[in-house]
């Protein structure tokens, strides 16, 4: 089995420089995405098909005072991916290194993917008519694992940060930090958590983690994150009946078209009916 | 049978709507069905997907407005369902296999054809409500878009059963195949309108229409 990696941000760590989204902009060559100055500091609002990660900015109020929440925002390469269960061509897939990957020429740009996802991440880019999210920088981790866990060719925004709020490893060694920094936040935030770290959930994680000092919510992340219920009802139910039953369809007149042409029944426009 | 007598049994505008509807929902599973199989085709069928929806769409009003007498004929018959209309439902298995006998005389629409009617009408309306949905998802909950595929392929599914039936009934059953001249020519043969449709025939003859 190929080695499971995945990424950390400590967003305690994040300045908020916004260097992670530079650096993907430049790697994935990846044009800016202008968008209008609307009072507040967060640059993108929402994900694109020209932005892969952004920095989420939140301000609050406490006590007369600013605080500042910053969440590095993209794909969460969820352990059950709704977006891979929902695309009709299999163009998405959970790899065994745990990237969500996308394969451009299987997708038709249906848009299942966005439906399907649970935190709204990927997106059909217009022009091209195919979608489009992080892929945790794949090439890179390829030569990452080839290389015996290179540090070099890690993703080009953990490579970049430069508080060290992103890390990136084995999945072994990134679940360790995060529980050691866990353990270091509680003292200071008592509501300090993971996200994705625990794969007691529907998405069963992700390996995009986080090491939180507040609640999900605080960043604008589902405190439960929850797979799409209807994808269940229809991927294991309503397609797979769907395929019995027209088949049983065909068969049927296939059968009754057999049997009337052997025995010649009915031939007679039904005089044998009254 | 070239010579035999008719009796007239749609007017052309059911049987220009009747191949509308049936063009458009042809179109809609060749080019929807891929998706459902998980077989990758050329995104432009997305595009023809919806401008065969509109068609589909366009019987209703293009009926209400040139013959509402038809139409109010087939939608009323389609939902009265009698005693004979479930005996009918009952042999139909052994019909299929040209077995059945004692068929009691059915109506304008026999039971099978009514089942046809009722399943296409609650399948339509199910298919341009999930598809108006798919189509505008911005419009929506997250949730109701995301319920909408599963219910629409499901429609799909009932809904091509049912078509696979249609068809083989109309075009290749030895005992129904005559009704085919109804929806081309709009009228069919006294005998078969006797044979399958006792009561419509009955009801002709009181009226002394034939």
């Amino acid at each position: 089995m190929a080695v499971e990696i995945a990424m950390l941000h400590d967003v305690e760590k994040c300045s908020a420089c916004r260097g992670c989204s530079v650096a993907c902009k430049q790697w994935k060559n990846l044009p800016a995405d202008i968008t209008p100055f609307d009072g507040e500091y967060q640059s993108h609002k929402d994900l694109s098909s020209k932005t892969y990660t952004l920095i989420r900015m939140k301000e609050t109020m406490v006590n007369d005072k600013v605080r500042w929440d910053f969440l590095k925002f993209q794909c969460m390469h969820c352990g059950i991916a709704g977006c891979a269960l929902g695309c009709p061509t299999k163009a998405l897939k959970k790899e065994e290194t745990g990237i969500v990957s996308h394969d451009n020429d299987l997708c038709i740009g249906c848009g299942y993917c966005e439906i399907n996802c649970t935190f709204g991440v990927p997106h059909v880019d217009p022009v091209t008519k195919k979608s489009t999210k992080c892929n945790l920088c794949e090439d890179r981790v390829a030569k990452y694992i080839e290389n015996g866990n290179d540090k070099k060719y890690m993703p080009a925004c953990a490579k970049t940060c430069t508080a060290d709020a992103i890390l990136f490893g084995t999945r072994e060694e990134m679940v360790k930090i995060a529980n050691e920094r866990l353990a270091v936040l509680k003292e200071k935030y008592p509501d300090a958590c993971t996200y994705n770290v625990e794969t007691n959930n529907s998405i069963k994680g992700g390996s995009m983690m986080y090491v939180l000092p507040y609640k999900p919510s605080v960043y604008g992340l589902p405190d439960e994150p929850q797979l799409a219920p209807s994808l269940g009802v229809w991927k294991e139910t309503v397609q797979p009946v769907g395929k019995v039953l027209m088949g049983a369809a065909v068969v049927a007149v296939a059968g009754a078209a057999i049997v009337n042409t052997v025995t010649g029944g009915g031939k007679h426009g039904g005089d044998d009916h009254e | 049978m070239s010579n035999e007598k008719t009796v007239k049994r749609f007017s052309k505008f059911v049987i220009i709507a009747h191949w509308t509807n049936a063009i458009s929902f042809i179109m809609l599973v060749l080019t929807g069905l891929p998706l459902f199989l998980g077989i990758s085709v050329p995104d432009v069928l997305q595009i023809v997907h919806r401008v065969f929806a509109v068609t589909f769409l366009l019987p209703t009003p293009f009926m209400i407005l040139m013959d509402r007498k038809g139409f109010m004929n087939w939608t009323k018959n389609a939902w009265s369902w009698k005693k004979h209309d479930f005996q009918f439902l009952a042999v139909f298995p052994l019909e299929l296999i040209g077995k059945a006998k004692n068929i009691p005389k059915q109506d304008f629409f026999n039971g099978g054809q009514k089942l046809n009617s009722v399943l296409t009408i609650i399948g339509a309306i199910i298919m341009v409500c999930t598809g108006f949905i798919m189509w505008f998802k911005e419009l929506f909950p997250k949730a109701l878009v995301q319920w909408a595929y599963p219910v629409h392929d499901a429609g799909m599914a009932i809904m091509v059963a049912v078509i696979i039936g249609h068809i083989y009934l109309s075009v290749g059953h030895p005992a129904s195949r005559p009704s085919f001249m109804g929806m081309t020519k709009g009228v069919v043969p006294e005998s078969y309108a006797k044979e399958h449709h006792g009561r419509w025939y009955d009801e002709l003859k009181e009226k002394n229409e034939i």
